[in-house]
């Protein structure tokens, strides 16, 4: 028998049987527009993170006093390290070939005051190589002094939200704000950018490291912010951080140095498993649409005995007879995966029109994929019923028996 | 053309054993026009199914045109019905969701006759039955002998030698019937090999060797008589 033959009369005996066919095919198209729209869901996420870690900068090496048996993990939570991190510590590091700068880190919350309003926020202590680091840029006025590192001038740089969740719209460049106790002189306000993974600037005020460790009495650094020259320098600037510290340290490296890169290839990883994870949970859908073809198929082998019989009267051999049905399960799937396909891929821009704020991305692969479970859901499921018919004898078959 | 010798056929029924063809023997020439008469019960549609190879002997010997069939395979089984048997049963067996057309166009499928071909050879049949104006009807569309003529049409539609019919007029008034037997007998004429089952003793007689079966056996066969 003739391909084209077999799909056309798969296509007469699907069609005799309108809602049951229907049903299948919904079945079908739910289960892969969950596929295709769970991984978009998964994707989009991946991209919007990996994004937000690259936004922080490029080339970024974060140093934590004390050491944790493995790099890359978490900061040390117990016990403080014998030497705190210190501004010299930060200058000595900036002296390599290999970094581009440093930038201290003291964090901190206060409460800042305007006028009436009051809030606690997140106090940034840093230098002015932060702004490059971070790469973050400033709306109006000028980011922290250039000058003296050393320096505790009572100036302070506002968070884009933070200014207009105090000032509104106003310029207030030139202005006193209260941080914690002290008043100090509003110098610049940053340019919005999107959230960022980590410490959310936007919401902060940073002012300069030695106003920040006497703000809050702390004269340990938080961490060290180092800019490698570029993605190549990065081990050695790795290796050339820990031997500087240990110098500076007497004779131990009692830090912990994170990688951006390292951190983007985790998250990265946890969530291309997630969202392998949630395509797979989609597809177990599958298994619900091909137990309901296995089923409805048993059903018409049953209801067609005498056809099977006939058919088998009129020479067609057992692996025809099986041909005959599997292709029915297959055309089922195919085109209810088909049609899920286009159901998924629309409703994608739609999502992302209906929720601006997060970009859903379709995943290549899950197209291949989806489309690869549809057509294993008919061969699957498709070849019990496709074996039982063909193994009908033809006399009981012809029965109708 | 067909020679059996010594075939029985058993069923398990249960924790019995039902013989339905018990010894049997018989040659059958090409060309012949037999009748299969005897009670309900007494093996002819087995003989029927054995002959057309929708069934095996348990034992014995089937010979086609000199050749030894109850060691073909499934495959071979196949291909053999597809080449040398018509099968025309009581209760038609058209497909019902297939036009008289369709039907029609259900062996020349198997066989791998590209489109184009079919319609030439369909036109010709339907025209041959009378059928040509019911082309594109469904079979619950046509009465009960037209249903029969598009069946005897599909099962001679790649003019097989052997035409195997089980009570083809069980279903049919005695008016269609004696229609339906004038067609196979105007097969017969072609040249086509003709065994019909019936119960009418009035049709079985019009056949020129009458065969009676009781008890999966031969009991009566009127070309032994003349011989
Ligand atoms: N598939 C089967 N299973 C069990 N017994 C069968 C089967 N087919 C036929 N028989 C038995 O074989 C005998 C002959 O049946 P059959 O050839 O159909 O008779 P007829 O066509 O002359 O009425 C009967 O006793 C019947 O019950
Ligand atoms: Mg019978």
């Amino acid at each position: 028998m003739r391909i084209d033959d077999v799909v056309r009369f798969s296509i007469k005996s699907l069609s005799a049987y309108p809602a049951r066919t229907a049903l299948i095919l919904l079945a079908m198209v739910i289960s892969i527009a969950s596929v295709i729209i769970l991984t978009s869901l998964g994707e989009g996420a991946r991209l919007y993170v990996t994004g937000q870690f690259r936004s922080l900068g490029s080339h970024l090496l974060f140093v934590l006093p004390g050491r944790t048996e493995t790099t890359g993990g978490l900061p040390p939570i117990f016990g403080t390290a014998p030497h705190d991190l210190t501004i010299d510590d930060s200058i000595a590091l900036a002296h390599s070939v290999l970094i581009e700068r440093t930038a201290p880190i003291v964090i901190g919350a206060a409460d800042v005051s305007y006028g009436s309003k009051e809030r606690e926020v997140t106090v940034i202590g840093s230098s002015h190589n932060l702004k490059s680091v971070f790469e973050l840029k400033v709306a109006k006025g000028r980011f922290l002094p250039d000058d003296d590192i050393y320096r505790s001038d009572r100036v302070c740089v506002l968070g884009e939200k933070l200014h207009k969740e105090l000032f509104g719209h106003r310029d207030v460049v030139g202005e006193w704000v209260r941080i914690g106790n002290y008043r100090f002189r509003i110098i610049g306000i940053l340019a919005p950018r999107g959230a960022s993974v980590g410490i959310d600037m936007s919401d902060a005020v940073m002012i300069p490291t030695p106003t920040a460790q006497m703000l809050f009495d702390r004269p340990a650094l938080f961490r060290i912010i180092v800019k490698a020259k570029n993605k190549q320098a990065l081990p050695r600037a790795e290796q050339e951080i820990l031997d500087t510290i240990r110098i500076r340290h007497g004779g131990e490296a009692d830090i912990t140095i994170i990688r951006q890169d390292a951190m983007i290839s985790t998250f990265d990883n946890i969530l291309k498993t997630l969202t392998w994870a949630v395509g797979a949970i989609a597809a177990i859908s599958l298994i619900v649409a091909g137990i309901l073809i296995m089923n409805v198929m048993m059903v018409a082998v049953s209801q067609r005995k005498s056809e099977i019989g006939l058919l088998k009267a009129l020479g067609a051999p057992t692996h025809q007879v099986m041909r005959i049905f599997l292709s029915e399960a297959l055309m089922l799937s195919l085109s209810g995966g088909v049609l899920g396909l286009i159901f998924g891929l629309a409703s994608v821009p739609l999502i992302n029109y209906l929720i601006p704020d997060f970009v859903l991305q379709t995943p290549v692969w899950s197209i291949f994929a989806a489309l690869a479970t549809a057509i294993a859901t008919g061969l699957i499921f498709g070849s019990i019923p496709a074996l039982k018919a063909a193994r009908l004898n033809p006399v009981t078959a012809l029965s109708g028996k | 053309m067909i020679s059996l010798h010594d075939i029985c056929r058993e069923f398990q029924v249960g924790d019995e054993r039902v013989r339905a063809l018990d010894h049997l023997s018989i040659q059958i020439d090409r060309g012949e026009y037999m009748s299969i008469m005897g009670a309900s019960g007494s093996g002819k549609s087995t003989l029927l199914n054995i002959l057309g190879l929708l069934d095996m002997p348990s034992s014995g010997s089937y010979r086609f045109e000199e050749k030894e069939l109850t060691r073909l395979d499934e495959e071979e089984c196949a291909a053999f019905r597809r080449e040398k048997i018509g099968f025309i049963f009581q209760s038609f067996h058209l497909i019902p969701r297939l036009s008289a057309y369709g039907n029609l166009e259900l062996p020349l499928m198997l066989k791998g006759i590209p489109p184009h071909e079919r319609r030439e050879m369909i036109v010709k049949a339907l025209g041959d039955l009378g059928l040509s104006n019911r082309a594109n009807h469904l079979p619950k569309e046509l009465s009960g002998g037209q249903q029969q003529r598009v069946a005897i049409a599909r099962a001679m539609i790649l003019k097989p030698p052997l035409l195997l019919a089980d009570e083809p007029t069980g279903n049919l008034d005695t008016h269609s019937g004696r229609e339906m037997i004038e067609i196979l007998e105007s097969l017969g004429e072609q040249g086509v090999t003709l065994l019909i089952v019936t119960h009418d003793p009035q049709l079985g007689r019009r056949a020129r060797r009458q065969i009676l079966m009781r008890d999966g056996q031969i009991i009566g066969d009127t070309r032994s008589v003349l011989a």
